[in-house]
């Protein structure tokens, strides 16, 4: 374990050596700006290490910034990542997770030059904010859908763990749900995991038996079970986090998409433009983080009501005249 | 609350063929004289193998692959049995993980299951019984796991007989996989298996080692597990922690409650 650990941050090593390597000149005549990120885990995992390295990619490539990365997995390992892209005087540096607050309150005193920017929390210090994905915008029109076009007044969501950012999608689900139908009905499930494909497909056809005809899912990997029971027994359901509409293209209606890779660069792009105030950053549907993507072969099959009044809301929520509860 | 149970039944028949099938593959390996904790790692296997060759024989050739490096262990070097099942669970979730991000999306066509659910409850056990308690064969392989060496004095090989089980196991839970990864997924997903194969263990033991055992074992956790979720999506105002732990508390209960002595076969885990 320990030899796969140091090969592992070897490839890191050399991968970070060979990006650091002279950037295309900046378009302003500013100095290239210096970006740092420390990921809790290998950027190897086709997840949420890996688009945290791919928004980082996207920073160095459309920004011209000098990058690096580290892998850090313990409190000592952030302290001691977040200190020395500080102390190297880099502009801005990301602690991808929420575990990463305390490091970056520590190192954000020790040098206020650098903006200290964690993937979700609370804490917030002059150079340390915190990143928070408004995936419930998304999730809000979701429910709107399911609600339109429902026939039996049900729907279902199915989530692997109550975390509060699962729990609070599920919120906005319903209340844009029951901004169409106050007496809509939504019946949510937990598996108590993410991997179980299995018991995703079971507590689907649990929600179907319950007589719930649309699905909106947070099971991450165990989705698929979602999407074949949803096959299945022909209801439709919603994608999450990604354009999951290939995965089943006759039963996915849309996709809640939230691309992660932009939210990173959003963040560059207000400190190199000094535009950077501290404070929770709301990323959402206004800085195209966030946004609801229909299944093309799907939508026509859906009410050009239904499709009309969805882009009606989405302009007010981007215009922020409807204001999508949170969970939290 | 019956209507409920009515509705699960049918989903539980379905859903729990994965666990049924490592039942009773294992009940087979450990009347043989082995614990193959690797239980698991080929229910994994099989269900990557499957999704990559989108057919049975494809998740049996992945079983087949765990299983013969698990005999090669414990039959051959005589290794410790609860070692080398737990390595090959942590080999097993390593590689499929790994040559699936190489690999990509695994999105095979959906099976239909209406043939695997009646083979799982209905054929398969019959067979077992027969197998077990009806032929030489079955005698042979149980006294493999009762007294190897009055096997052996009696002139017939303990590992030969070792090694059909593992075959036997091989087979159901490779059709297991299958059917984890082709009809209850559409596609395979990283640790699929989510611990049934640990749960096969328990229900083996739960059975008392006998073919009936396994069946209403699978049955019981099975149909459990799909009632919490009709309970979950009938809005219950339970906590779901609470609902998620019925299918165990309810096989621990049932557990405690059968009487007489558990009798594990007598050189179960000896190399």
């Amino acid at each position: 374990m320990r030899h796969a650990a140091a090969v592992l941050t070897l490839v890191s090593l050399v991968a970070c050596g060979r990006d650091e390597a002279p950037a295309p000149p900046s378009s302003t005549s500013s100095p290239t700006l210096k970006v740092g990120l420390l990921t809790p885990g290998s950027i190897n995992d086709g997840g949420w290490n890996a688009i945290a390295w791919e928004g980082l990619q996207r920073i160095r490539n459309e920004m011209g910034a000098e990058v690096a990365h580290q892998e850090a997995k313990t409190p000592a390992e952030f302290d001691e990542g977040f200190r020395s892209f500080g102390a190297r005087g880099f502009d801005l540096a990301f602690g991808h997770g929420f575990e990463f607050q305390d490091a970056a309150l520590a190192a954000g005193k020790l040098y206020p030059k650098t903006v200290f920017i964690t993937t979700s929390g609370t804490s917030v210090a002059p150079n340390v904010s915190p990143m928070v994905f408004e995936l419930e915008k998304a999730t809000y029109l979701c429910g709107i859908i399911a609600a339109r076009e429902s026939k039996t007044g049900k729907a279902g969501v199915i989530g692997g763990i109550r975390l509060p950012s699962i729990e609070s999608t599920f919120t906005a689900f319903k209340a844009g749900a029951q901004s169409v139908d106050p007496k809509f009905d939504v019946r949510e499930v937990f598996t108590g995991n993410f991997d179980d494909v299995g018991a995703a497909k079971l507590a689907t056809l649990s929600l179907a038996n319950a007589g719930a005809d649309f699905i909106f899912h947070q099971a991450n990997e165990a989705g698929r079970g979602v999407f074949q029971a949803c096959s299945e027994r022909k209801i439709r359901c919603f994608g999450s986090n990604k354009d999951q509409s290939g995965l089943a293209p006759d039963v996915i209606v849309a996709s809640a998409v939230l691309d992660v890779p932009r939210a990173f660069v959003h963040m560059a792009n207000l400190v190199r433009t000094k535009t950077f105030e501290p404070g929770v950053q709301y990323l959402g549907m206004q800085e195209g983080i966030v946004a609801l993507v229909w299944n093309e072969r799907l939508k026509p099959t859906v009410s050009p009501e239904t499709v009309a009044e969805v882009e009606r809301v989405e302009k007010a929520i981007r215009a922020g005249t409807i204001a999508v509860p949170r969970g939290f | 609350m019956l209507e409920l149970v009515a509705a699960s039944v049918p989903l539980a028949l379905v859903a729990s063929v994965p666990l049924l099938l490592a039942v009773q593959g294992e009940l087979v390996v450990q009347r043989s004289g082995m614990i193959n904790l690797g239980v698991e790692g080929m229910l994994l296997a099989a269900a990557f193998t499957a999704s990559v060759t989108g057919t049975l024989l494809g998740g049996v050739a992945g079983a087949v692959a765990v299983a013969a490096i698990f005999g090669v262990f414990a039959i051959v070097f005589r290794a410790d049995q609860i070692v080398t099942g737990t390595a090959l669970n942590l080999l097993a979730l390593g590689l499929t993980a790994f040559i699936y991000r190489e690999i990509g999306s695994t999105a095979a066509s959906a099976m239909q299951s209406n043939v695997i659910a009646p083979f799982a409850w209905i054929v398969s056990p019959l067979l077992l019984a027969l197998l077990l308690w009806r032929t030489t064969t079955g005698l042979r392989l149980r006294a493999a796991g009762e007294n190897p060496d009055a096997l052996r004095s009696a002139g017939h090989s303990a590992a030969a007989h070792r090694w059909l089980a593992l075959g036997i196991e091989s087979v159901l839970v490779g059709i297991g996989g299958a059917h984890l990864a082709l009809a209850l997924s559409n596609g395979f997903a990283e640790n699929m298996s989510a611990g049934r194969g640990y749960i096969a263990l328990a229900v083996v033991i739960f059975g008392r080692w006998r073919v009936k055992g396994a069946v209403i074992g699978s049955a019981v956790f099975g149909i459990a597990a799909a009632l919490q979720y009709a309970l979950q999506a009938a809005a219950t105002p339970l906590p779901y922690h609470l609902l998620l732990a019925t299918p165990y508390v309810v096989t621990l209960l049932i557990l405690c409650g059968v009487t007489g002595r558990v009798v594990a076969p007598e050189s179960l885990g000896k190399s």
